[in-house]
């Protein structure tokens, strides 16, 4: 079903809307949840979540693309979990796509931090559009959707440890590319 | 800042690079019609036309896709000037992609901004090869690019093909890379991300005060090939 219909149905608050949401896009919406938290039962909850969140958010929103606004909400609420854990001790974590953002960004919480990080997202998103199609994939595919590194050397046609290396080195670009552009980290 | 901070604000970028990724597998050894294909081609258009017409071009565009769907010829009067008929696939199958909208400038010897104009850059694609379609209201009596290969329509067929390096602009030419440069193994173009050396072909025709010009990168589309997707463009504008 196209993205337009199963907006249509959350706009006519048909239950459907849920069914067809998890059939085109609960794969993507568990992979980037459990990307974050590395738990199946975190990761199911998480995608409950998700389905929630934008039952209750679509209206007023109108997404224009759907994926990406799910996937927008899975981040973060695997994120919100994850802090959660963090917060009791609860020790969930393994290697993931936010331990390696942690080489570079190991400082405290900005006060201003929610201010900034539309300015930040959009520096971002500029730093992306300098690079190579290839690399801009492989970052995305590990910072946005947190795939695998397994996953994205094989179906990018890399070893994994030149996905490792080429993320390294877009890590380290993009800290001296923020910093240049007066952002703190 | 921290990591979770630095996390949350990756969410935000842009749809289109999150679409770019989403689900794809990419063929590193075919090149894809997008912005970095457009990008590279602006490049070689640049390098050949300031090293042939003598005027210096300049060509600008925005990342941004304008046209994500094909554009009715009204529509890009409207945009752009001037009203192509554009197919939305050619005979051997390459399909439109995308489009942009391309803001032109040509200099003289002096640096000298002599003109500005709008273009269209439309990408057709088939099985992960790109080529793309440039079209500029003409605004030289400078014969395209080329050698002459055939004629059709009224319209005089010109055909190009060399080996590009793309270096990034920081780049330093090392005594080889001037040696090929000056033998002509290699065109130089300044600008990428990263060291390629690739194959340019161009087809290029002046039709109805319009230069259309067909430019592939490693493509598998020979000039016979080029040649009869510019026929059809040709019929297109009777």
């Amino acid at each position: 079903m196209e993205d337009r219909e199963i907006i249509g149905l959350y706009l006519a608050r048909n239950e459907a809307a849920l069914t067809e949401t998890a059939k085109k896009y609960g794969r993507m919406v568990r992979s980037v949840a459990y990307g974050i938290l590395k738990n199946e039962a975190d990761s199911e909850e998480c995608e409950n979540d998700t389905y929630l969140s934008a039952w209750g958010s679509i209206p007023p929103q109108r997404p224009t693309s759907l994926g990406a606004y799910l996937g927008r909400i899975a981040r973060n609420a695997a994120l919100g979990r994850l802090e959660y854990y963090a917060a009791e001790k609860r020790s969930r974590v393994l290697e993931t796509p936010l331990d390696e953002l942690g080489d570079i960004a190991s400082g405290s919480p900005t006060p201003e931090a929610e201010l900034e990080q539309a300015e930040l997202s959009r520096l971002i998103d500029a730093y992306l559009r300098g690079k190579s199609r290839a690399k801009r994939v492989v970052f995305v595919r590990r910072y946005w959707y947190c795939d695998p590194i397994g996953k994205i050397a094989r179906e990018q046609g890399y070893s994994e440890s030149k996905v490792k290396s080429m993320l390294m080195r877009m890590r380290n670009e993009l800290k001296i590319y923020l910093e240049r552009n007066g952002i703190k980290l | 800042m921290n990591k979770n901070e630095l996390f949350k604000a990756v969410g935000g970028i842009s749809e289109e690079l999150i679409g770019e990724a989403e689900g794809r597998v990419c063929r590193r050894r075919h090149v894809r019609t997008g912005a970095p294909i457009a990008a590279a081609v602006m490049a070689v258009s640049a390098t050949v036309f300031a090293a042939v017409n003598g005027a210096k071009r300049s060509v600008h565009h925005s990342w941004k896709i304008d046209y994500r769907s094909l554009p009715a010829a009204e529509r890009l009067v409207g945009d752009v000037g001037f009203g192509p008929e554009l197919p939305e696939e050619f005979a051997n199958g390459y399909a439109f992609d995308e489009g942009r909208i391309m803001d032109s400038e040509n200099f003289d010897e002096n640096g000298q901004s002599i003109e500005k104009y709008k273009g269209l850059s439309v990408g057709y694609a088939l099985d992960g090869d790109g080529i793309e379609l440039h079209i500029n209201a003409a605004k030289t009596n400078a014969a395209p690019d080329g050698d002459l290969v055939g004629e059709y329509g009224g319209c005089k067929l010109y055909y190009y093909s060399y080996m590009n390096k793309f270096v990034p602009g920081s780049y330093e030419l090392t005594e080889q890379d001037i040696a090929d440069r000056d033998s002509g193994k290699y065109v130089f173009s300044f600008g990428s991300s990263e060291v390629e050396v690739k194959e340019i072909k161009g087809l290029s025709w002046d039709d109805g005060g319009e230069r259309f010009s067909l430019t592939g990168i490693d493509t598998p589309l020979t000039a016979e090939d080029m040649a009869s997707m510019a026929h059809e463009l040709i019929d297109l504008q009777k």
